[in-house]
Protein backbone atom coordinates (compact mmCIF):
# COMPACT_ATOMS: atom_id res chain seq x y z
CA UNK A 1 0.00 0.00 0.00
CA UNK A 2 1.01 3.67 -0.66
CA UNK A 3 1.35 5.95 1.89
CA UNK A 4 -1.89 8.31 2.84
CA UNK A 5 -2.40 11.75 2.23
CA UNK A 6 -4.91 12.99 3.94
CA UNK A 7 -7.42 11.45 6.73
CA UNK A 8 -10.86 12.02 8.08
CA UNK A 9 -10.17 13.33 11.16
CA UNK A 10 -14.08 14.12 12.60
CA UNK A 11 -17.32 12.65 10.82
CA UNK A 12 -20.89 12.75 11.79
CA UNK A 13 -24.25 12.46 10.56
CA UNK A 14 -27.15 14.61 11.59
CA UNK A 15 -28.45 14.10 15.14
CA UNK A 16 -31.64 12.46 13.58
CA UNK A 17 -32.48 10.19 10.17
CA UNK A 18 -35.59 10.17 9.11
CA UNK A 19 -38.67 12.63 9.00
CA UNK A 20 -37.12 15.57 10.55
CA UNK A 21 -39.98 18.78 9.91
CA UNK A 22 -38.46 21.06 12.07
CA UNK A 23 -35.22 21.37 10.25
CA UNK A 24 -34.47 23.34 6.79
CA UNK A 25 -32.04 22.33 3.99
CA UNK A 26 -29.08 24.27 5.32
CA UNK A 27 -30.04 23.66 9.10
CA UNK A 28 -29.41 19.87 8.25
CA UNK A 29 -25.89 20.95 6.99
CA UNK A 30 -24.96 22.79 10.23
CA UNK A 31 -26.08 20.22 12.21
CA UNK A 32 -23.84 17.57 10.74
CA UNK A 33 -21.18 19.80 10.10
CA UNK A 34 -21.59 20.46 13.88
CA UNK A 35 -21.61 17.24 15.42
CA UNK A 36 -18.32 16.10 13.03
CA UNK A 37 -16.52 19.31 14.46
CA UNK A 38 -17.76 18.03 17.93
CA UNK A 39 -16.19 14.92 16.68
CA UNK A 40 -13.08 15.74 15.49
CA UNK A 41 -12.22 18.06 19.01
CA UNK A 42 -12.10 21.34 17.03
CA UNK A 43 -14.00 24.89 16.47
CA UNK A 44 -15.84 26.07 13.65
CA UNK A 45 -13.03 28.85 12.97
CA UNK A 46 -10.50 26.24 12.54
CA UNK A 47 -11.76 25.57 9.27
CA UNK A 48 -10.43 26.88 6.28
CA UNK A 49 -11.48 24.99 3.36
CA UNK A 50 -15.58 23.59 2.38
CA UNK A 51 -16.90 21.43 0.18
CA UNK A 52 -20.68 20.75 -0.54
CA UNK A 53 -23.08 19.72 -3.06
CA UNK A 54 -27.25 20.41 -3.04
CA UNK A 55 -26.40 23.77 -0.87
CA UNK A 56 -24.26 26.66 -2.13
CA UNK A 57 -20.72 27.01 -0.56
CA UNK A 58 -21.58 30.54 0.21
CA UNK A 59 -24.77 29.57 1.98
CA UNK A 60 -22.69 27.10 3.48
CA UNK A 61 -19.99 29.48 4.97
CA UNK A 62 -22.32 32.10 6.32
CA UNK A 63 -24.45 30.21 7.82
CA UNK A 64 -21.65 28.96 9.89
CA UNK A 65 -19.31 31.46 9.78
CA UNK A 66 -16.15 30.23 8.60
CA UNK A 67 -13.94 32.42 5.86
CA UNK A 68 -12.63 29.67 3.41
CA UNK A 69 -9.86 29.88 1.29
CA UNK A 70 -10.51 26.38 -0.46
CA UNK A 71 -14.23 25.78 -1.80
CA UNK A 72 -15.31 23.14 -4.07
CA UNK A 73 -18.91 22.48 -5.02
CA UNK A 74 -18.76 19.47 -7.57
CA UNK A 75 -22.27 18.93 -8.16
CA UNK A 76 -22.63 15.63 -9.88
CA UNK A 77 -25.44 13.78 -8.14
CA UNK A 78 -25.17 11.96 -5.19
CA UNK A 79 -21.74 10.66 -5.57
CA UNK A 80 -20.02 14.17 -5.08
CA UNK A 81 -19.50 14.07 -1.42
CA UNK A 82 -17.11 11.22 -2.37
CA UNK A 83 -15.59 13.34 -5.01
CA UNK A 84 -14.97 16.44 -2.33
CA UNK A 85 -13.01 13.73 -0.69
CA UNK A 86 -10.61 13.42 -3.67
CA UNK A 87 -10.34 16.50 -4.45
CA UNK A 88 -9.61 17.56 -0.52
CA UNK A 89 -7.16 15.39 -0.20
CA UNK A 90 -5.76 16.96 -3.52
CA UNK A 91 -6.04 20.24 -1.74
CA UNK A 92 -4.88 19.37 1.48
CA UNK A 93 -1.77 17.67 -0.05
CA UNK A 94 -0.22 20.87 -2.42
CA UNK A 95 -1.06 22.87 0.84
CA UNK A 96 -4.11 25.30 -0.34
CA UNK A 97 -5.81 24.95 2.99
CA UNK A 98 -5.24 22.83 6.47
CA UNK A 99 -9.05 21.69 7.63
CA UNK A 100 -11.99 20.54 5.35
CA UNK A 101 -15.58 20.36 6.33
CA UNK A 102 -17.83 18.37 3.79
CA UNK A 103 -21.07 18.96 4.31
CA UNK A 104 -24.40 17.22 3.36
CA UNK A 105 -28.25 18.33 3.90
CA UNK A 106 -31.18 17.05 2.49
CA UNK A 107 -34.76 17.51 3.03
CA UNK A 108 -35.72 14.56 0.72
CA UNK A 109 -39.10 13.81 2.59
CA UNK A 110 -40.33 16.64 4.31
CA UNK A 111 -39.16 19.36 1.75
CA UNK A 112 -38.51 22.17 3.81
CA UNK A 113 -36.68 24.79 1.92
CA UNK A 114 -35.12 22.10 -0.29
CA UNK A 115 -33.44 22.25 -3.24
CA UNK A 116 -35.59 19.82 -4.57
CA UNK A 117 -34.73 17.46 -7.93
CA UNK A 118 -33.01 18.66 -10.77
CA UNK A 119 -35.70 19.91 -13.44
CA UNK A 120 -33.75 19.38 -17.24
CA UNK A 121 -32.31 22.41 -18.13
CA UNK A 122 -34.40 23.79 -21.44
CA UNK A 123 -32.42 22.97 -24.21
CA UNK A 124 -30.05 20.25 -22.42
CA UNK A 125 -29.30 16.94 -24.11
CA UNK A 126 -31.95 15.35 -21.39
CA UNK A 127 -34.74 17.82 -22.11
CA UNK A 128 -34.00 17.61 -26.22
CA UNK A 129 -33.35 13.66 -26.24
CA UNK A 130 -35.14 11.92 -23.39
CA UNK A 131 -38.04 14.58 -21.92
CA UNK A 132 -39.97 13.70 -24.84
CA UNK A 133 -40.71 10.32 -24.63
CA UNK A 134 -41.81 10.67 -20.55
CA UNK A 135 -39.43 10.17 -18.52
CA UNK A 136 -39.47 11.87 -15.20
CA UNK A 137 -37.88 10.94 -11.99
CA UNK A 138 -34.62 8.37 -11.40
CA UNK A 139 -37.25 5.38 -11.82
CA UNK A 140 -37.71 5.93 -14.77
CA UNK A 141 -34.52 6.40 -16.18
CA UNK A 142 -32.41 4.89 -13.52
CA UNK A 143 -34.09 1.62 -14.38
CA UNK A 144 -33.27 1.57 -18.04
CA UNK A 145 -30.40 -0.62 -18.33
CA UNK A 146 -31.69 -3.47 -16.28
CA UNK A 147 -33.46 -5.41 -18.43
CA UNK A 148 -30.92 -5.99 -20.85
CA UNK A 149 -28.24 -6.57 -17.76
CA UNK A 150 -31.14 -9.55 -16.67
CA UNK A 151 -30.89 -10.83 -20.53
CA UNK A 152 -27.54 -11.00 -21.35
CA UNK A 153 -26.87 -13.04 -17.72
CA UNK A 154 -29.87 -15.17 -18.03
CA UNK A 155 -31.47 -13.73 -15.05
CA UNK A 156 -34.91 -13.28 -13.93
CA UNK A 157 -36.30 -10.35 -11.65
CA UNK A 158 -35.64 -11.71 -8.38
CA UNK A 159 -31.86 -11.27 -8.41
CA UNK A 160 -32.97 -8.00 -8.00
CA UNK A 161 -34.57 -9.21 -5.07
CA UNK A 162 -32.17 -11.09 -3.22
CA UNK A 163 -30.19 -7.38 -3.23
CA UNK A 164 -33.12 -5.79 -1.07
CA UNK A 165 -33.49 -8.91 1.20
CA UNK A 166 -29.90 -9.13 2.51
CA UNK A 167 -29.70 -5.33 3.33
CA UNK A 168 -32.36 -5.82 5.07
CA UNK A 169 -30.63 -8.29 6.98
CA UNK A 170 -27.94 -5.45 7.86
CA UNK A 171 -30.67 -2.84 8.59
CA UNK A 172 -32.10 -5.07 11.03
CA UNK A 173 -28.89 -4.48 13.30
CA UNK A 174 -29.03 -0.68 12.98
CA UNK A 175 -31.53 0.96 15.51
CA UNK A 176 -30.74 4.45 13.43
CA UNK A 177 -32.22 2.48 9.98
CA UNK A 178 -35.84 3.19 8.43
CA UNK A 179 -36.92 -0.24 7.69
CA UNK A 180 -35.50 -3.16 10.17
CA UNK A 181 -38.29 -5.64 9.76
CA UNK A 182 -37.08 -8.94 7.63
CA UNK A 183 -38.01 -9.20 4.49
CA UNK A 184 -38.42 -12.41 2.03
CA UNK A 185 -37.91 -12.66 -1.84
CA UNK A 186 -41.61 -13.07 -2.02
CA UNK A 187 -42.05 -9.80 0.07
CA UNK A 188 -40.30 -8.05 -2.74
CA UNK A 189 -41.49 -9.51 -5.43
CA UNK A 190 -45.33 -8.90 -4.25
CA UNK A 191 -44.77 -5.07 -3.66
CA UNK A 192 -45.98 -2.68 -5.56
CA UNK A 193 -44.96 -2.22 -9.19
CA UNK A 194 -43.03 1.30 -9.51
CA UNK A 195 -41.41 0.89 -13.42
CA UNK A 196 -41.25 -2.26 -14.48
CA UNK A 197 -39.41 -4.09 -13.60
CA UNK A 198 -38.66 -2.12 -10.13
CA UNK A 199 -41.07 -2.50 -7.68
CA UNK A 200 -41.09 -0.52 -4.07
CA UNK A 201 -38.60 -2.77 -2.13
CA UNK A 202 -36.40 -2.41 -4.96
CA UNK A 203 -36.13 1.25 -4.29
CA UNK A 204 -34.47 3.53 -2.25
CA UNK A 205 -36.77 5.66 0.79
CA UNK A 206 -36.91 8.97 0.88
CA UNK A 207 -35.95 10.16 3.71
CA UNK A 208 -34.17 13.53 5.70
CA UNK A 209 -31.26 14.00 6.99
CA UNK A 210 -27.39 14.82 6.54
CA UNK A 211 -23.44 14.29 7.20
CA UNK A 212 -20.29 15.61 7.76
CA UNK A 213 -16.58 14.88 7.43
CA UNK A 214 -13.50 17.07 8.61
CA UNK A 215 -10.49 16.14 6.29
CA UNK A 216 -6.48 17.09 7.65
CA UNK A 217 -3.25 15.89 6.38
CA UNK A 218 -2.27 12.54 6.94
CA UNK A 219 0.72 14.03 8.96
CA UNK A 220 -1.67 16.45 11.06
CA UNK A 221 -3.83 12.99 12.14
CA UNK A 222 -2.37 11.92 14.13
CA UNK A 223 -3.01 14.36 16.45
CA UNK A 224 -6.91 13.65 16.28
CA UNK A 225 -8.26 11.15 18.39
CA UNK A 226 -9.51 8.57 15.53
CA UNK A 227 -8.40 9.18 12.49
CA UNK A 228 -9.44 7.56 9.19
CA UNK A 229 -6.73 7.55 6.43
CA UNK A 230 -7.70 8.55 2.96
CA UNK A 231 -5.73 5.64 1.18
CA UNK A 232 -6.88 6.19 -2.74
CA UNK A 233 -9.87 7.46 -4.59
CA UNK A 234 -10.82 7.91 -8.07
CA UNK A 235 -13.76 9.37 -10.26
CA UNK A 236 -15.11 10.02 -13.77
CA UNK A 237 -18.41 10.38 -15.64
CA UNK A 238 -20.06 9.16 -18.55
CA UNK A 239 -23.02 10.66 -20.01
CA UNK A 240 -26.12 12.93 -18.84
CA UNK A 241 -28.30 10.58 -20.91
CA UNK A 242 -28.72 7.27 -19.19
CA UNK A 243 -29.84 6.01 -23.09
CA UNK A 244 -26.68 7.12 -24.25
CA UNK A 245 -24.47 4.32 -22.02
CA UNK A 246 -21.48 2.70 -23.65
CA UNK A 247 -23.02 -0.69 -22.77
CA UNK A 248 -26.14 -1.22 -20.57
CA UNK A 249 -24.78 -3.77 -18.59
CA UNK A 250 -21.74 -2.12 -17.14
CA UNK A 251 -21.03 1.25 -16.28
CA UNK A 252 -17.78 3.27 -17.47
CA UNK A 253 -17.99 5.61 -14.90
CA UNK A 254 -17.78 2.95 -12.16
CA UNK A 255 -15.20 1.31 -14.01
CA UNK A 256 -12.79 3.89 -14.55
CA UNK A 257 -13.42 5.19 -10.99
CA UNK A 258 -12.66 1.97 -9.41
CA UNK A 259 -9.49 1.46 -11.53
CA UNK A 260 -8.09 4.47 -10.22
CA UNK A 261 -9.08 4.55 -6.43
CA UNK A 262 -7.59 0.62 -6.72
CA UNK A 263 -4.36 1.82 -8.17
CA UNK A 264 -3.80 4.90 -6.33
CA UNK A 265 -4.39 3.17 -3.09
CA UNK A 266 -1.91 0.06 -4.32
CA UNK A 267 -4.30 -2.45 -2.93
CA UNK A 268 -6.08 -5.44 -4.45
CA UNK A 269 -9.51 -6.62 -4.21
CA UNK A 270 -8.54 -9.51 -1.47
CA UNK A 271 -7.34 -6.27 0.78
CA UNK A 272 -11.24 -5.18 1.05
CA UNK A 273 -12.54 -5.79 4.34
CA UNK A 274 -15.86 -3.76 3.73
CA UNK A 275 -17.83 -2.31 0.94
CA UNK A 276 -20.13 0.56 0.61
CA UNK A 277 -21.95 0.71 -2.67
CA UNK A 278 -24.53 3.35 -3.55
CA UNK A 279 -28.03 1.37 -3.72
CA UNK A 280 -30.42 3.84 -4.83
CA UNK A 281 -31.95 0.87 -6.91
CA UNK A 282 -31.84 -2.75 -6.42
CA UNK A 283 -29.49 -3.45 -9.46
CA UNK A 284 -26.90 -0.85 -8.45
CA UNK A 285 -24.82 -3.24 -5.85
CA UNK A 286 -24.84 -6.03 -8.98
CA UNK A 287 -23.00 -3.24 -11.04
CA UNK A 288 -20.70 -1.95 -8.09
CA UNK A 289 -19.55 -5.29 -7.75
CA UNK A 290 -18.97 -6.37 -11.25
CA UNK A 291 -17.32 -3.40 -12.39
CA UNK A 292 -14.98 -2.66 -9.51
CA UNK A 293 -14.24 -6.00 -10.10
CA UNK A 294 -15.41 -8.04 -7.39
CA UNK A 295 -16.92 -10.84 -9.50
CA UNK A 296 -17.07 -11.20 -13.29
CA UNK A 297 -19.75 -10.27 -15.51
CA UNK A 298 -23.20 -11.56 -14.43
CA UNK A 299 -21.95 -13.24 -11.07
CA UNK A 300 -23.03 -10.67 -8.75
CA UNK A 301 -25.89 -12.34 -8.05
CA UNK A 302 -25.00 -15.55 -7.15
CA UNK A 303 -22.51 -14.40 -5.06
CA UNK A 304 -25.48 -12.12 -3.36
CA UNK A 305 -27.50 -15.05 -3.27
CA UNK A 306 -24.28 -17.43 -1.87
CA UNK A 307 -24.54 -14.77 1.18
CA UNK A 308 -20.55 -13.23 0.81
CA UNK A 309 -21.71 -9.94 1.31
CA UNK A 310 -24.62 -11.01 4.29
CA UNK A 311 -24.06 -10.78 7.68
CA UNK A 312 -21.07 -13.43 8.74
CA UNK A 313 -19.80 -13.28 4.73
CA UNK A 314 -16.20 -12.98 3.38
CA UNK A 315 -17.50 -9.15 1.88
CA UNK A 316 -19.99 -7.12 4.16
CA UNK A 317 -21.64 -4.85 1.68
CA UNK A 318 -23.72 -2.10 2.76
CA UNK A 319 -24.04 -3.04 6.30
CA UNK A 320 -25.75 0.26 7.29
CA UNK A 321 -28.84 -1.25 5.55
CA UNK A 322 -28.30 1.17 2.60
CA UNK A 323 -30.71 3.15 0.78
CA UNK A 324 -32.68 0.66 0.10
CA UNK A 325 -33.16 0.02 4.23
CA UNK A 326 -31.07 2.63 6.23
CA UNK A 327 -31.72 6.11 4.67
CA UNK A 328 -31.77 8.18 1.36
CA UNK A 329 -32.30 11.63 1.02
CA UNK A 330 -31.68 12.06 -2.65
CA UNK A 331 -28.34 12.24 -2.58
CA UNK A 332 -27.12 9.15 -0.37
CA UNK A 333 -23.33 9.22 -1.46
CA UNK A 334 -22.38 11.29 2.07
CA UNK A 335 -24.30 7.93 4.33
CA UNK A 336 -21.79 5.47 2.69
CA UNK A 337 -18.67 7.33 3.16
CA UNK A 338 -19.83 7.64 6.78
CA UNK A 339 -20.92 3.78 6.96
CA UNK A 340 -17.37 3.50 5.84
CA UNK A 341 -15.52 5.91 8.61
CA UNK A 342 -17.78 3.63 11.32
CA UNK A 343 -16.22 0.34 10.34
CA UNK A 344 -13.06 1.23 10.06
CA UNK A 345 -12.90 3.60 13.18
CA UNK A 346 -14.93 -0.37 14.44
CA UNK A 347 -17.97 1.79 15.98
CA UNK A 348 -20.89 1.00 13.60
CA UNK A 349 -24.08 -0.78 14.57
CA UNK A 350 -23.17 -3.61 12.86
CA UNK A 351 -19.54 -4.23 13.46
CA UNK A 352 -17.90 -6.06 10.92
CA UNK A 353 -14.61 -7.53 13.13
CA UNK A 354 -10.95 -5.61 12.45
CA UNK A 355 -11.83 -3.25 9.19
CA UNK A 356 -8.31 -2.52 7.97
CA UNK A 357 -9.42 -1.14 4.40
CA UNK A 358 -13.00 -0.37 3.42
CA UNK A 359 -13.77 1.04 -0.15
CA UNK A 360 -16.97 3.48 -0.67
CA UNK A 361 -18.64 3.79 -4.25
CA UNK A 362 -21.04 5.99 -5.11
CA UNK A 363 -23.03 7.05 -8.41
CA UNK A 364 -24.27 9.99 -9.85
CA UNK A 365 -27.16 10.67 -11.70
CA UNK A 366 -28.30 8.29 -13.74
CA UNK A 367 -24.72 6.03 -14.16
CA UNK A 368 -23.83 9.89 -15.44
CA UNK A 369 -21.01 10.18 -12.48
CA UNK A 370 -18.79 8.07 -10.17
CA UNK A 371 -16.57 8.69 -7.59
CA UNK A 372 -14.59 5.48 -5.17
CA UNK A 373 -13.04 5.88 -1.85
CA UNK A 374 -10.67 3.57 -0.39
CA UNK A 375 -10.24 4.04 3.42
CA UNK A 376 -7.79 2.80 5.56
CA UNK A 377 -7.42 2.22 9.29
CA UNK A 378 -3.33 2.93 9.01
CA UNK A 379 -1.86 5.25 7.47
CA UNK A 380 1.21 3.26 6.03
CA UNK B 1 -32.17 5.98 -28.53
CA UNK B 2 -34.73 7.01 -25.59
CA UNK B 3 -38.21 6.30 -27.85
CA UNK B 4 -41.26 5.17 -27.26
CA UNK B 5 -42.98 1.66 -28.69
CA UNK B 6 -46.66 2.49 -29.89
CA UNK B 7 -48.64 0.11 -32.22
CA UNK B 8 -48.85 -2.32 -28.96
CA UNK B 9 -49.82 -3.53 -25.84
CA UNK B 10 -47.68 -1.11 -23.34
CA UNK B 11 -47.48 -4.55 -21.11
CA UNK B 12 -44.12 -6.43 -20.39
CA UNK B 13 -45.55 -9.27 -21.97
CA UNK B 14 -45.80 -7.24 -25.35
CA UNK B 15 -43.02 -4.70 -25.15
CA UNK B 16 -40.01 -7.59 -25.64
CA UNK B 17 -36.34 -6.93 -25.92
CA UNK B 18 -34.96 -7.35 -29.03
CA UNK B 19 -38.45 -6.89 -31.05
CA UNK B 20 -38.31 -6.67 -34.82
CA UNK B 21 -39.48 -2.78 -34.94
CA UNK B 22 -39.67 0.28 -37.56
CA UNK B 23 -39.98 3.77 -37.33
CA UNK B 24 -43.54 5.84 -36.73
CA UNK B 25 -42.81 9.34 -36.87
CA UNK B 26 -45.06 11.08 -35.03
CA UNK B 27 -45.99 15.00 -35.35
CA UNK B 28 -46.11 17.11 -32.82
CA UNK B 29 -46.06 20.52 -34.16
CA UNK B 30 -45.64 22.49 -37.17
CA UNK B 31 -41.77 22.18 -36.40
CA UNK B 32 -41.32 18.97 -34.37
CA UNK B 33 -41.72 15.52 -35.63
CA UNK B 34 -40.62 12.47 -33.03
CA UNK B 35 -39.47 9.38 -34.33
CA UNK B 36 -41.88 6.74 -32.40
CA UNK B 37 -41.27 3.14 -33.29
CA UNK B 38 -43.91 0.44 -33.89
CA UNK B 39 -43.78 -3.99 -34.02
CA UNK B 40 -42.23 -4.50 -37.79
CA UNK B 41 -44.70 -5.52 -39.75
CA UNK B 42 -42.30 -7.33 -42.32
Amino acid sequence: MKRSKAAVVGAAETTQLGVIPNMSQVQLHADAALNAVRDAGISISDIDGIATAGESPESLAHYLGITPTWIDATGVGGCSFLMHVRHATAALESGLCRTVLITHGESGRSRIAAAGFPIPVQGSLLQQFETPYGTTGPATMFTVPVLRYLKAHGLGEEALAEVAVVQREWAAKNPRATFRDPISVDDVMNSRMISYPFRLLMCCLVTDGGGALILASADRAKDFRRPVYIAGTGESVETPMVSQMEDFTTSRAFRVSGREAFQSAGITHSDVDHLMIYDAFAHLPLYGLEDLGFCKPGEATAFIRERNTAPGGKLPMNTNGGGLSYMHSGMYGMYALQESVRQVRGIAAAQVPDVKISVAHGVGGMFAASSTIVFSRDAH
Amino acid sequence: MMTNITGCAQTPEALRLDMPLEVAFAKQNEEITLPLFKPSEA
